[in-house]
């Protein structure tokens, strides 16, 4: 008697949230507004990028989701099961074998292909939000492209830390119209946004948007010719399994020496590299 | 490090999950729905008016389920509405053809058609009634027979339907203040999301389906000083409302079913300009909502009439009030602070070193 | 229930030909709408509903009235529609003029713009156009059977940035391309 459709959205849900999709595709970087729904998860775990990729979702899909880099956190392991539930699809670890991959707070670091849709969850889609509280003004900057606010905002924490003090949610400028949000990822993987082979989507179900970057679109971190755009560094500190330095890293304390030590955030990655260096060996 | 025990993985999960359907039947103690759908009526109105669905059996479902959590159950009743399609839109209905079972006016001691005061908890004194303790299927049985028995008096034949409004009595008069009437096609922020300025189908919307709590906080600040309303309640209305719906612009609309719907109209003074004068002349704040919650009806009245007119306190900002006030969204949030940050963390923290290294010295 | 799985299928295609425009599409044909091609219908089946509204190019009652009938979709005005089909076969100037009157957004709600469904017949000659735009690596080269009136009449609508119309191409072949309005488009002349 109550059996839930295939991808848990009935088709008129489905409809809109993808026509809010093309939409973004259509327009990068500009969020559309889409009447989101109530999902079986916490409004603000993810139900944004959750209806994007129910909206994506058929049964030949393979779907990664990651939560903070990791594929068995909590939260990521929950979205799976849930998809997994209602549409019965395949899913994997592994980058490369995925044809949708869902994100919370990173971009994986095995680069992504043509074959790929990216889906972050975002919790705060307006990149003024912080300068300028009121939806109503905000829409309004952004029609009238009216982004001094944004530059003001690092500038002054250029003013007063001799660099910006932004750490993730570092707004980017896209196609050369759009401030974006680029959902709170770290600086580190801004970068990996412009130009990417893969579509990327991003869904705010709180906040009720979708928007997008298409494949090579132009991306750039916002920034100031004297002061240009950085990343974390983790200058000296390498993966203490791997012994990678080019990704992004967690801190860790050894629980027995009290010692500060790295490892891969990525975890399907650093495990990848593993299994090389065995195979190797 | 506790980052890393939050990466619990699968078992984990799992574990907890067993934990919780452990916890609602560890008593081995047990509940059907029925039961619930019979005796919780008070959580049942207002589980159904915040998660915006009419099933009595539904929510009554949600609350075996969510062990009594307002929120979880909230929560449920919502995300299953997600899962429904929208077949049709009913057609407009009238509280004026309402089935009454309670109508108060607190603006005139005799109203047309009568004050009726129905079941309320208005008038009771609030001690715990510890006979209930004791109290067995028999005796509930035998007192429903003892209520049922009483003879019902012949004065009591009131007209129950179509009761006059006590708004229409004082409209009669002039003294509401006009509006040009507005058939416009309401807007159903369900199905496409709010932009700001809102109409007022939208805030109407988003109140009544606002968190109970939430709305009278807001109802109260602005009775209390933080708005311009001072309002009587015109007629509070609780009773049983019809809802038809029509296949085609031609036919006769069909009879679904009837809800139990509370309406209120509260009756707030204002200055309006006539001929070359000033006069007072009342507005109505509005409120509705379904189920039996008087108190949310009425403070959402205040809060329409408080969005409706300009001023400067936060009741009167349309996105303060309308962008807060749901469930799902609010405590969505707030629980998400639960969820794992290190990556945002760690990005931060990078940078606070760098800055205390490098930073700028004063 | 197979619906399900085939107008996400549907979607799927037209995604990808949004993200990667000039990239053909390959669209299953489930239903038929008499006057229109097969592919049309399936665009309708996975977009249209009824929160959103229609027109066709040449105001076609029998198409109106069979596609509101699969869809639900409201019909309305072509300078209100969020949707406007211009079926094989539609006079040229209907076309172009119902391209003309496709609302554009404003710059509040860039998104309260049409979406143009054209179907393509072989009566205008091939031309090869030259597209650059998001979703292009560096050119992309397309052959498409489109008179340069209505090239040149997309530019203009198109001018405004983010205001414009986005279009889907369908050739009787079945081939389908969009065009979002962020893609430049010249032709080669050869």
């Amino acid at each position: 008697m109550r059996e839930v459709p295939f991808a848990l959205l009935d088709e008129q849900s489905k409809k809109e949230i993808r026509r809010a999709i093309l939409k973004g595709v259509a327009i990068p970087g500009y969020q559309v507004p889409f009447a989101s729904r109530e999902m079986p998860i916490g409004r603000g775990w993810g139900t944004g990028g959750l209806q994007v990729t129910l909206a994506l979702i058929g049964k030949e899909d393979t779907l990664k989701v990651i939560d903070q880099g990791a594929d068995d956190s909590v939260n990521a392991i929950n979205i799976k099961k849930l998809v997994q539930k209602t549409t019965g699809v395949e899913t994997t670890s592994r980058t490369q074998d995925a044809s949708i991959v869902q994100s919370r707070h990173r971009i994986p670091e095995v680069p992504l292909t043509k074959e790929q849709i990216l889906v972050l969850q975002v919790p705060e889609p307006e990149p003024l939000r912080a300068i300028e509280r009121s939806e109503y003004k905000t829409k309004r900057y952004h029609a009238e492209k009216e982004y001094s606010g944004a530059y003001l905002m690092l500038f002054e924490q250029i003013m007063r830390y001799n660099q910006t003090s932004q750490g993730a949610d570092y707004p980017v400028l896209v196609n050369g119209r759009y401030v974006m949000n680029p959902s709170p990822i770290p600086r580190f993987d801004n970068p990996k946004i412009d130009s990417n082979e893969a579509l990327i989507l991003f869904g705010a179900g709180r906040e009720k948007k979708i928007y997008a970057v298409p494949p090579y679109t132009n991306v750039q971190s916002l920034a100031f010719e004297d002061y240009p755009f950085v990343v974390e560094q983790f200058e000296g500190k390498i993966c203490r399994e791997t012994g990678l330095s080019n990704v992004f890293l967690d801190e860790l304390t050894d629980e027995k020496t009290g010692e500060t030590y790295y490892l891969c955030n990525d975890t399907s990655y650093m495990k990848e590299v593993l299994a090389r260096k065995v195979a190797v060996k | 490090m506790a980052y890393v025990a939050v990466r619990g993985g699968a078992e984990a999960i799992e574990a907890s999950l067993e934990h919780l359907q452990y916890e609602r039947v560890k008593e081995g103690a047990y509940v059907a729905v029925e039961t619930l759908q019979a005796t919780m009526r008070g959580f049942l109105d207002q589980v159904m008016s915040e998660s915006s669905l009419y099933s009595e059996q539904l929510a009554g479902l949600a609350m075996k389920q969510s062990e009594g959590n307002v929120e979880e159950a909230i929560f449920l009743l919502r995300a299953h509405r997600s899962t429904l399609p929208r077949l049709y839109y009913s057609t407009t209905t009238d509280a004026r053809n309402m089935f009454v079972l309670r109508r108060i006016s607190a603006s005139f001691k005799d109203i047309p058609g009568g004050q009726i005061l129905g079941a309320s908890h208005d008038y009771l004194h609030r001690l715990l009634n510890f006979d209930l303790l004791q109290e067995t299927a028999a005796d509930v049985v035998a007192q429903k027979a003892e209520f049922e028995a009483i003879e019902v008096p012949d004065e009591s034949e009131l007209p129950l339907e179509n009761l006059p409004k006590v708004m229409d009595y004082l409209r009669q008069e002039g003294l509401i203040r006009e509006f040009p009437e507005n058939d416009a096609e309401p807007s159903d922020i369900t199905k496409e999301s709010m932009a700001f300025p809102t109409n007022r189908s939208q805030r109407l919307q988003t109140l009544t389906r606002g968190q109970t709590g939430t709305v009278t906080s807001l109802g109260y600040a602005g009775l209390r000083g933080y708005g311009a309303s001072h309002p009587t309640v015109g007629e509070v209305r609780v009773g049983w409302q019809s809802i038809h719906v029509a296949m085609d612009d031609e036919d006769d609309p069909y009879y679904i079913g009837a809800i139990k719907l509370t309406e209120v109209e509260s009756f707030i003074p204002v200055n309006v300009d006539s001929e070359d004068k000033q006069v007072l002349e009342f507005d109505i704040g509005y409120g509705a909502c379904f189920g039996q919650n008087e108190t949310k009806a009425i403070a959402m009245s205040i809060v329409d009439h408080a969005l409706e007119t300009g001023g400067d306190t936060p009741i009167h900002d349309e996105e303060f009030v309308l962008l807060h006030v749901d469930t799902i969204e609010s405590t969505g949030f707030i629980s998400h602070l639960k969820m794992p940050h290190y990556v945002t963390f760690q990005s931060k923290l990078e940078q606070m070193r760098t800055i205390k290294k490098e930073g700028k010295s004063l | 229930m197979e619906t399900v799985h085939y107008t996400q299928r549907a979607f799927r295609t037209l995604l990808n030909c949004f993200a990667r425009p000039g990239t053909a599409g390959k669209l299953e044909n489930n239903y038929t709408v008499n006057g229109l091609y097969a592919e049309t219908a399936t665009i309708c089946m996975s977009l249209l509903d009824g929160e959103v509204s229609f027109q066709t190019a040449n105001k076609h009652r029998e198409i109106n009235q069979s596609v509101h009938a699969i869809t639900g979709c409201q019909i309305k005005s072509l300078e209100q529609a969020d949707f406007i089909i211009i079926p094989h076969g539609t006079e040229q100037q209907q076309l172009l003029k119902a391209i003309e009157l496709a609302k554009v957004g404003d710059l509040i709600d860039p998104q309260k713009s049409a979406t143009i469904i054209i179907e393509l017949d072989e009566i205008a000659p091939t031309i090869t156009a030259q597209l650059t735009g998001p979703g292009i690596k560096t050119v992309e080269h397309i052959e498409l059977a489109v008179g340069k009136e209505l090239l040149a009449l997309r530019t203009s609508k198109n001018k405004e940035f983010p205001l414009g119309i986005d279009c889907i191409f369908i050739e009787r072949s079945g081939r389908v391309i969009a065009l979002p309005r962020t893609t430049s488009m010249s032709e080669v002349t050869n």
